[in-house]
């Protein structure tokens, strides 16, 4: 008999494969890469300085399809159409325009309770993506404030599960550094966060120029999370199609990388902690390998690099987990991330939600040796962000 | 095992419906059921690749490349199941991915009789079995 009269459970097939989706790690979990973002611009634009906001809206005007509400005048520009839209489509909310990551419920009830997720690096989604489009360095600087503030007030105080990224402006370096002194003491923000590209600048993140913005990091023992996005031309040129981007992410984490080690920015600012978010992983290892035997032939150029490449590595920088390269069989990812010991001490866990291709939890824990997961998935973000394992209030950092 | 979902009709063409499915130890599984062209489709809501819900899928046409022509096509004959997250397409009839036949959905039969349509269920432990629509709540992403 057909009856209608079940009570309606939460999450769909989630309730019913509970078991199962926390099947192969059932511990504590620190998602280091959770792109939330707004409703709508005006969500944003109410943070913003009223000569920033008049700015926003006179951009706008007498554009064709100049919607109703005020906008931003900022936009992800891609050189390509996204196959796949960029979110996940269960994270679509129904309730206050449509846009994945901008529901506190949906992530509650998605990730953060089914996972027993203690933290969540909040990451942004398009702000981090046009962010580096914005040219004007003082409009720049007052988005990133209002992004900011945005997330303290509508994210942070919701939940203490959350944490923030200071999102700053690498435009504008002396308010990326303001912008570091005035949120880095707030008690939910955990780090910095920038992209690939160096918010637009063309430079590579180890460039003097920006030095000063790491040394106010690693005065603050703030670590600096650099995201794949922003200028996404590869080392050959531009880019057709999608697919070209999403297989080449490595080419913009590896560059930031290489960045920072030969411009010896982890001898000048020994507290300075990099995280690489969304680049891959398994690249690591060759590169590494790589890296140590130029240095060896090459240390003359770099003689304030005191240590081995790989050395520093292992003591400032981590990786974000997705996107999990999927090797045919799983463990020729584990041989390799094991040959290059970057293995469970440099992994940091992210689900990447709630875009298209983020990475089940349980996914990844198959997909690693079982020794790991409680490194990759806790401990190690533990470690990098000062908090203490068998937990502390959010924001305490050691 | 042939478990009860009522008229085809209650199952709207082209549009995913999710079914509980109940023993006796309450909700044991979850079905993904649809109509297209008046035949029903039924998998579980999982996906296979990372356990997507299904559920919050689309069904899309299948797209194809004409290579010595160059040209793309479009054909939505008998649609696709595609998840939400992954974006992984399955074919309805068998239940194999396209990119990797290897990889498949749990399919259930679907039979017609006298204008009531019945999942077919293997299961041989269990007993009264029903089947219920979930309502649309399930589909607000948790927000029920």
């Amino acid at each position: 008999m057909l009856s209608e009269d079940v009570t309606v459970s939460r999450g769909g097939v989630v309730s019913v494969m509970a078991s199962e989706r926390r099947k192969h790690y059932a511990g504590p979990v620190i998602d280091t890469d959770v792109h939330h973002t707004w409703p709508s611009d005006d969500a944003v634009m109410q943070y913003l300085p009223q000569r920033w906001r008049e700015y926003s809206d006179h951009a706008t005007v007498g554009h064709a399809g100049r919607p109703a509400e005020p906008a931003l005048p900022v936009t992800h520009s891609a050189p390509f159409l996204h196959p796949n839209g960029g979110g996940r489509e269960d994270a679509i909310p129904h309730t206050n325009g449509g846009k994945p990551g901008s529901s506190y419920e949906m992530l509650k009830d998605q990730l953060l309770d089914p996972f027993g997720v203690r933290k969540a690096l909040l990451t942004y989604s398009e702000g981090l993506f046009f962010t580096p489009n914005v040219r004007n360095p003082e409009f720049a600087a007052a988005l990133c404030s209002a992004m900011n503030d945005y997330t303290i007030a509508e994210w942070l105080s919701r939940d203490e599960r959350l944490a923030g990224s200071i999102i700053v402006p690498l435009q504008h370096t002396a308010a990326a550094i303001a912008e570091i002194h005035r949120l880095g003491d707030h008690p939910s923000m955990a780090q910095a966060i920038t992209t690939t590209d160096s918010g637009g600048t063309g430079e590579p993140i180890g460039h003097p120029a920006f030095h000063p913005v790491l040394a106010t990091l690693s005065e603050a023992s703030l670590p600096l999370a650099i995201h794949v996005a922003g200028n996404l031309t590869t080392a050959g040129g531009h880019l057709n199609y999608y697919i070209e981007f999403h297989a080449l992410v490595m080419q913009h984490a590896a560059t930031q990388l290489v960045s920072l080690l030969a411009n010896g920015a982890f001898e000048r600012f020994p507290n300075l902690k990099v995280v690489l978010l969304e680049g891959g992983v398994a690249w690591l290892p060759t590169l590494l390998w790589q890296l140590d035997a130029e240095f060896e032939k090459s240390w003359r150029e770099l003689p304030r690099m005191k240590r081995r490449p790989s050395e520093y590595v292992a003591d400032h920088v981590r990786l974000s987990t997705q996107p999990l390269e999927l090797s045919p069989k799983k463990e020729q990812l584990a041989n390799l991330l094991s040959l290059g010991s970057v293995g469970e001490n440099l992994l940091v866990f992210s689900t990447d939600y709630p875009h298209w291709d983020s990475d089940d939890p349980d996914y990844v824990a198959r997909r690693l040796p079982k020794e790991w997961l409680s490194r990759v998935f806790y401990e190690n973000a533990c470690e990098l962000y000062g908090w203490n394992s068998d937990w502390s209030p959010p924001g305490e950092r050691a | 095992m042939r478990v009860s979902l009522g008229p085809p009709e209650r199952f709207p063409e082209g549009k995913l419906t999710t079914v509980d499915l109940r023993g006796e130890e309450g909700v044991f599984d979850e079905a993904v059921v649809w109509r297209w062209h008046d035949r029903l489709y039924a998998v579980r809501n999982y996906c296979s690749h990372q356990g997507g819900p299904l559920c919050r899928g689309r069904l899309v046409p299948r797209v194809t490349a004409d290579r010595e022509g160059g040209g793309l096509n479009s054909d939505g004959d008998v649609p696709l199941l595609r998840c939400p997250w992954h974006r992984w397409e399955f074919d309805p009839a068998t239940g194999r991915a396209i990119v990797d036949p290897a990889v498949r959905l749990k399919t259930w039969p679907i039979t017609v009789e006298n204008g009531n349509a019945f999942l077919e269920i293997t299961s041989t432990r269990r007993m009264n079995v029903t089947a219920a629509i979930k309502t649309d709540a399930s589909r607000e992403g948790g927000h029920s």
